[in-house]
């Protein structure tokens, strides 16, 4: 099977895995809105049993709700010794609301007032009182489900006594008692609509069945949508960012999540007796879809993870585990350190110090019996112990201080000193490491100092030594060449040996030059240099050889001068490479262009030209000593003119480019600027 | 006139010889000697008149000979070396030696600095010294800027007025370096402007008439980048 259509298959399981669990909610919903007891149902089985305790403790929790109002009370006026407050007003007020509550699930309620006086405000509260002069009563009955009304029920007088005798329940406060019972036609519609909502809890038992049978389904096609998704071992490595969630965290967040959902979507509708059809769908809806959703992705995670070996071990509790047994292998091994040897030590000396102190202390003042002499002591005890441990610690930051500086020279690359062998244990064996790095860095230094200086005599000794014989073969070629007798063959053979003892000549001073440059014993000297006047100065020194080639060179110059640092008589060299390298390559009657600007506090001089022969090599290859461009080797040059041009422009740190393209060959040399001053003409 | 003598000192008998027989070719007389100890020898039993010395010699080096020579000696001591560094010029020059010429030399440039060196020791080192208000001298260069003539080394040079003038402002200021710029407006007493390398031209120029060399000036010297200047 190919990918895409596995990649299609899988998505038409994860869609189904949703909506099968959307399917379920949906029907679990409704099953627990609409069977409001269905779990009363499962609690009880088919038999009716109500409880009125249960319902008691019910009433008792709504009429203790509002003792929150107990507090802050306010006096706003007195009648007959009676304390009317602010507070007993909203007292009331509340109570009211509260008896409403209950006449309506067909309870009865007695208000009975402590005195005569509670009389007239209870009456003025209850205003539509019918009877009784201190007692109080209303009563509904309510039950829309069987289609009664509202009848109110009125109490003739205290009778009703034998009701409260029977199951009452009382509220007392200063003021006034209330008792709270059931009527026996309000106790047998409870019994009755119990007895309905749990036939009604049977009904939709099945569909709360379904429904959970059918979320269960979809959370075990979910995970084989994931099993069969993460068979791509990429797909399985692959982690994305909201998938990093611990299992334990996401798996409580879903709970909670779930709870919430399914509780608040029941509760809103159970409480709220009225709402829209239209409503009512769109909130299921909504609920249904992120639960559907939610636990889809938490499924596929989980199954994934599984998969990864990972479901524990990607827990908060796993990485805790991990974390503290990190932490311990790493106390472990510190404690074997030195350094925690000695903050251990220091702890251990520390706790000893104040218990030490607190027993000075103790005996100090019980010996004296004076309070302020078992402080003073004390005190002392503690000032000479903060001397100890200031005196260590400085002791121990002084030479902190000397392995730093040690370091620090060595960095310098002073090799010489040396830190003591007698410090403080807690460097372990760092003085004695940094004493053995510098001796081996001195020796090296040394070393490679005295092969430098060597190789550098041994330069200009093979230099004076080929030079001396050279010397001798040019000086009898001249009198050779100066023969009269000579035939005109050996003259010319008189003068190509002239020609090669004299191109040998140059080459020895060159490899000289550039040995000596690449090898950096000869120091450039850096000097401010106007670079416009030593082009100048270059090209004037060259005339001869510019006025007779047949390539004219264009020199374009800046208006101002461009100062840079250097060495002028190297630059001069390097110019003069270049110069005769273009003159010697240039083919007839192409021009030379020789440019120098400055662009962004950078110099740049460019000299370009058109090659007479073809060049088939690299800019690179052309840079390598004795490399030649045209491989024949019959010209006078020594085939270092380049590399010299090269080594000298980076020794002064400057940038040397060769561009070649096609037949134009382009040398570019680049400094950086500095800014001086115009000196004024004297 | 009595030929002068000149003493070749060169460990490397073949390279002596050659020497001798090019200097003997102008109508020289020669003495060579191989090492320093024996060029002193020689000194004490011959009247020379000059010395062409090498640098790395056995028993006494050229250099330990130059000193110890100039202790009792003013005569022309030209150093004839393959230590071709500057420091070693330098080293060289500032001990006492006269001139310095590398090898492998030119025939032609060896021998006019032999002549040069000469002329100047017969001339100049009789102690006949101009007194003239007019003369200025720098090394061997003078000139008299009333009869606007130049001698180097006793030997008269045609320069041009300008040329005249650019040398004697140079040789004014010694030692300072002047940018083409600079010697363009002190010379002609106008500002210069942009690329003119019309001094430099000039220099060369003058460069070509009183060195020996004109690429390795003795007495007009390049300062690349910086400018020119008069060394004395």
């Amino acid at each position: 099977m190919d990918t895409k259509s596995k990649a299609k298959k899988t998505k038409i399981l994860s869609a189904l895995s949703v909506l099968i669990i959307f399917i379920g909610y949906m029907f679990l919903s409704l099953a627990l809105l609409n069977g409001k007891s269905v779990l009363s149902y499962l609690n009880s089985g088919d038999t009716v049993n109500y409880s009125s305790h249960n319902k008691q403790s019910e009433v008792m929790d709504l009429l203790f709700s509002y003792c929150s109002f107990y507090n802050d009370i306010k006096e706003i006026g007195k009648t007959d010794g009676v304390f009317i407050t602010e507070h007993t007003k909203e007292e009331l007020s509340y109570l009211e609301k509260n008896l409403d509550e209950l006449a309506k699930q067909g309870y009865r309620y007695v208000i009975k007032d402590s005195g005569e006086n509670m009389k007239d405000i209870l009456k003025d509260k209850f205003a539509d009182s019918t009877s009784l002069s201190y007692i109080y009563s209303k009563n509904y009955h309510y039950e829309t489900s069987y289609g009664y009304d509202y009848q109110p029920y009125i109490a003739e007088n205290e009778t009703d006594s034998e009701a409260i005798e029977g199951n009452y329940i009382e509220y007392a406060t200063e003021n006034y008692y209330i008792y709270v019972w059931l009527t026996d036609e309000a106790e047998n519609n409870i019994r009755s609509w119990e007895i309905y909502s749990q036939s009604q809890g049977k009904k939709y038992f099945g569909a709360f069945c379904g429904g959970v049978f059918l979320i269960i389904g979809g959370f075990i096609l979910s995970g084989i949508t994931s099993h069969i998704r993460t068979k791509d071992k990429n797909k399985l490595k692959e982690i994305l960012y909201h998938e990093k969630i611990y299992n334990d965290i996401l798996v409580l967040i879903y709970l909670i999540f779930s709870y919430f959902l399914i509780y608040f979507s029941v509760k809103f509708f159970r409480v709220n007796g009225t709402y829209s059809v239209g409503f009512y769908w769109f909130t299921e809806i909504t609920a249904g879809a992120c639960f559907s959703l939610f636990s889809y992705k938490v499924f596929v995670n989980l199954v994934k993870r599984a998969k990864r070996n990972e479901l524990f071990a990607h827990t908060t509790v796993a990485a805790l585990y991990r974390y503290l047994k990190k932490g311990f292998i790493k106390i472990s091994k510190a404690l074997k350190s030195t350094l925690t040897g000695y903050v251990i030590f220091f702890f251990t000396a520390l706790i000893l110090s104040l218990f030490i102190g607190g027993i000075i202390f103790i005996f100090s003042t019980l010996l004296t019996r004076s309070l302020y002499f078992g402080i003073f002591v004390t005190l002392i005890y503690f000032l000479f112990i903060a001397f100890v441990c200031f005196k260590a610690a400085a002791n121990l930051s002084l030479e902190m201080e000397e392995v730093k500086e040690a370091a620090r020279k060595m960095r310098e690359g002073d090799f010489e000193s040396k830190l003591p062998s007698n410090m403080n244990p807690i460097f372990g064996k760092l003085p004695e490491n940094l004493n053995s790095i510098g001796e081996g860095m001195d020796k090296a230094v040394k070393k490679a100092v005295s092969s430098e200086k060597m190789k550098t005599e041994l330069i200009s000794n093979v230099s004076h030594d080929l030079k001396t014989p050279l010397t001798s073969i040019l000086s009898y070629v001249e009198f050779l060449n100066d023969d009269e007798n000579l035939s005109d063959e050996s003259r010319d053979y008189v003068k190509i040996i002239k020609q090669k003892s004299l191109r040998l000549k140059n080459m020895i001073a060159d490899i000289f030059d550039l040995s000596k440059a690449s090898s950096q014993t000869e120091l450039s000297v850096s000097e401010t240099l106007g670079l416009k006047q030593l082009i100048n100065q270059t090209l004037t020194e060259l005339s001869d050889k510019i006025e007779n080639s047949p390539s004219p060179i264009k020199v374009l110059l800046p208006e101002n001068e461009i100062y840079i640092k250097g060495d002028g008589k190297k630059l001069f060299r390097v110019l003069q490479n270049l110069i005769d390298n273009a003159l010697k390559y240039s083919l007839n009657g192409t021009r030379i262009f020789l440019k120098l600007a400055e662009t962004n506090g950078e110099a740049v001089f460019e000299i370009k030209n058109v090659s007479s022969y073809e060049m088939n090599f690299t800019e690179s290859e052309i840079l390598e000593r004795f490399k030649r461009g045209d491989e024949s080797r019959s010209s006078e040059g020594s085939g270092l003119g380049l590399s010299i041009a090269d080594t000298f422009v980076k020794n002064m740190n400057g940038i040397f480019n060769i561009k070649i393209e096609d037949d134009v060959f382009k040398a570019e040399i680049i400094f950086k600027t500095v800014q001086i001053k115009e000196k004024e003409n004297a | 006139m009595e030929k002068e003598k000149i003493l070749v000192v060169d460990d490397d008998r073949e390279i002596a010889f050659a020497i001798s027989k090019l200097l003997k070719d102008e109508g020289y007389e020669t003495v060579t000697a191989n090492n320093g100890l024996e060029a002193l020898d020689k000194l004490v039993t011959d009247k020379i008149d000059l010395i062409i010395l090498d640098i790395m010699m056995p028993k006494l080096d050229g250099l330990s000979a130059t000193m110890k020579i100039r202790e009792k000696n003013n005569i022309p001591i030209i150093i004839l070396s393959a230590k071709s560094e500057d420091s070693d010029k330098i080293l060289g020059l500032s001990i006492g030696a006269d001139d310095y010429v590398t090898k492998p030399y030119n025939p032609q440039e060896l021998l006019a600095r032999v002549r040069s060196q000469l002329r100047r020791y017969k001339i100049l080192g009789s102690g006949k010294v101009s007194e003239d208000k007019n003369v200025i001298t720098v090394s061997g260069l003078s000139i008299n800027t009333a009869a606007k003539t130049l001698t180097v080394n006793g030997e008269k040079v045609k320069l041009t007025p300008t040329e005249f003038n650019i040398l004697h402002f140079l040789m004014l200021n010694k030692n300072h370096v002047f940018s083409a710029e600079q010697i363009y407006s002190a010379v002609w007493n106008q500002d210069a402007f942009g690329t003119d390398n019309t001094v430099m031209v000039h220099i060369r120029r003058i460069r070509e008439k009183i060195e020996i060399n004109p690429r390795e000036p003795k007495y007009l010297k390049v300062v690349w980048g910086l400018g020119y200047k008069i060394e004395g």
